[in-house]
């Protein structure tokens, strides 16, 4: 009996002093450590987003995304982590775009167990002595309009979206590639649902979803002071349209709007409400009046050529388009306001920061 | 019990005669697995000094009060406490080696050396002897796999401890930082260690 007290003691007794010195080692260094990857971080965050001096995080949709600013707190870059298998290892890179989200500023591999000597080139090359770095590198300042390919022993085209792969290391560049391609597409999406910045279309979104009578493939998206726009050109490179994105809180959701104008703003040329989420049957009848059996578009067609030099008002019956009129739907007076208003409040500022 | 050698026999027996990864094989496992350079090859070395001597002064410390049945049990836990202490130092301390050795410092736990000498040594001596010997063994241990990480680097990467060796036209034997490079180079080093033995014989 006594023997087998005495070992019970002695197991009990060690592994209570192994719990106590260990619980009082991880106070001290825990905070090290988290110190340590706060660092990590943010020291990645401030080489992919140069420009911007405050930078905020935002989960959106399950996606990180790191949200950059200038010293006049105007949008200056977005970053977000783009995570997925790579040759033999969880890639986690951290990837800084401008603020059109057409351009890529630079990237940074966070983490990687890849081949010791051919996979670990993607993050540093120790046999290139002038540019260790070179295979990351490769994506500062790249296009990324059109999905990133890569390129085997041949001169990538930089300005064509392509990077030149390791060689004896494609399968791991070929997963950095797909691995950014893959993310940029979700958060691209997600990016235009969720926020009033232009973005280009994720893969398999048809490009007229986001800007309509599109003219050239690739319409330009600009930035001034902070307010991102799309901008269409003729084939003489003459200005069309400009676009922009807008939104406000309508009856029970947040509407969100594209308003696309002619280059002087002092007309719209076309509307398109993009995400709202009013009561069906109702406020859903901006976007289709199942009770108007002749036109179910009616109320977004009244802003079709609508001349925008005062601002536009809400009336009950009978619009004098002429002087910025437009009808309300009876019944849904609250959400077709709203379009009113989140259109005063956008045009007049958009209108203000382009013309300059 | 066999007679007592001096102090110095004790540790010098881990560096050669005793050298635990070329005379007795053992902790082969991280001996392969991290030293595609020479500082992983040191950093896991220290890891393991520091882990061995420590938990050989404590066993051999209680070597009266553990009860003969549960001493596996009790050496684990002591051992897996100072590999915690380590694992955690160098996280804090030094993050990048603790990146580079990855889940290799944890596994320092069921490297067979520690349990090994705790069993074989310091559960049978007295504390200055099983420091002495946990020192040799251990140093022992480091020197093996700083040689061989190293030997590795300067085929594989063309540097030493990240110190440009090789002339630029040296083109890297990518097989020596990979799992195979390991095994030859280790394989060598036995060889190497073997002869040197069979020639001091004769």
């Amino acid at each position: 009996m006594t023997k087998s007290y005495k070992l019970i003691l002695v197991l009990t007794m060690t592994a209570i002093l192994s719990g106590l010195l260990l619980s009082f080692l991880n106070l001290h260094t825990k905070p090290l450590i988290e110190a340590h990857q706060d660092n990590v971080l943010n020291s990645a965050l401030s080489s992919v987003l140069p420009n911007s001096v405050k930078i905020e995080e935002k989960i959106i949709e399950n996606q990180q995304f790191y949200f950059g600013y200038d010293k006049q707190n105007r949008m200056s870059g977005v970053a977000f982590l783009a995570e997925g298998n790579g040759f033999q290892s969880k890639l986690r890179i951290l990837v800084g775009m401008d603020e059109t989200l057409t351009r890529i500023v630079k990237i940074k591999i966070l983490e990687q167990k890849e081949t010791p000597g051919l996979g670990t080139k993607i993050e540093t090359d120790p046999s290139s002595r002038s540019n260790p770095e070179w295979f990351p590198n490769q994506f500062d300042n790249l296009n990324v309009r059109q999905p990133i390919r890569y390129v085997k022993n041949q001169a990538a085209d930089k300005n064509n979206s392509e990077i030149m792969a390791i060689t004896g290391a494609t399968i791991s560049c070929k997963a950095v590639v797909d691995i950014i391609n893959a993310t940029l597409n979700i958060n691209r999406e997600i990016i235009r649902k969720n926020t009033d910045l232009a973005c280009p279309a994720g893969a398999g979104v048809p490009e007229d979803e986001i800007i309509p009578n599109l003219i050239a493939e690739d319409y330009e998206i600009k930035v001034i002071e902070g307010k991102s726009y799309y901008i269409n050109r003729d084939n003489s490179g003459k200005v069309t349209e400009v676009a922009f994105t807008a939104s406000g809180v309508g009856f029970q959701s947040r509407i969100k709007v594209l308003v696309c104008m002619n280059p002087d703003f002092s007309e719209i040329q076309s509307l398109r409400i993009l995400e709202q989420n009013e009561t069906p049957g109702c406020g859903t009848r901006i976007v289709k009046d199942t009770k108007n059996e002749t036109d179910q578009e009616w109320f977004i067609k009244q802003f079709n050529s609508l001349k925008v030099t005062q601002p536009v008002t809400c009336v009950e019956k009978s619009p004098k388009k002429s002087n910025g009129e437009v009808q309300a739907i009876s019944g849904a007076t609250v959400s077709s306001e709203t379009i009113v208003e989140i259109l005063n409040n956008s045009i007049q500022n958009y209108r203000d920061s382009y013309l300059k | 019990m066999a007679k007592k050698i001096t102090l110095s026999r004790e540790f010098l027996k881990g560096l050669w005669d005793e050298n635990p990864v070329l005379r007795m094989l053992l902790g082969l496992c991280p001996a392969l697995a991290v030293t595609n350079s020479g500082i992983n090859g040191l950093s896991m070395g220290l890891a393991v000094i520091f882990t061995l001597v420590m938990s050989s002064a404590i066993i051999s410390l209680a070597r009266n009060i553990i009860p003969k049945e549960v001493r596996i049990p009790t050496f684990i836990i002591v051992i897996a406490t100072f590999v915690t202490i380590a694992d955690k130092m160098l996280a804090a301390y030094f993050p990048d080696i603790s990146k580079a050795l990855g889940p290799f410092v944890p596994l320092i736990v069921v490297n067979c050396i520690i349990l090994g000498r705790q069993e074989a040594f310091a559960s049978k001596n007295s504390v200055g002897r099983a420091v002495i010997d946990a020192l040799g063994m251990s140093i022992g241990f480091t020197i093996t796999l700083t040689i061989l990480g190293s030997f590795r680097e300067l085929f594989g990467v063309g540097t030493i401890f990240a110190v440009q060796i090789m002339p630029d036209s040296f083109e890297p034997l990518m097989v020596m930082v990979l799992q195979p490079g390991a095994f030859l180079t280790l394989g060598l080093m036995i060889g190497i260690g073997n002869w040197l033995n069979a020639r001091r014989a004769k």
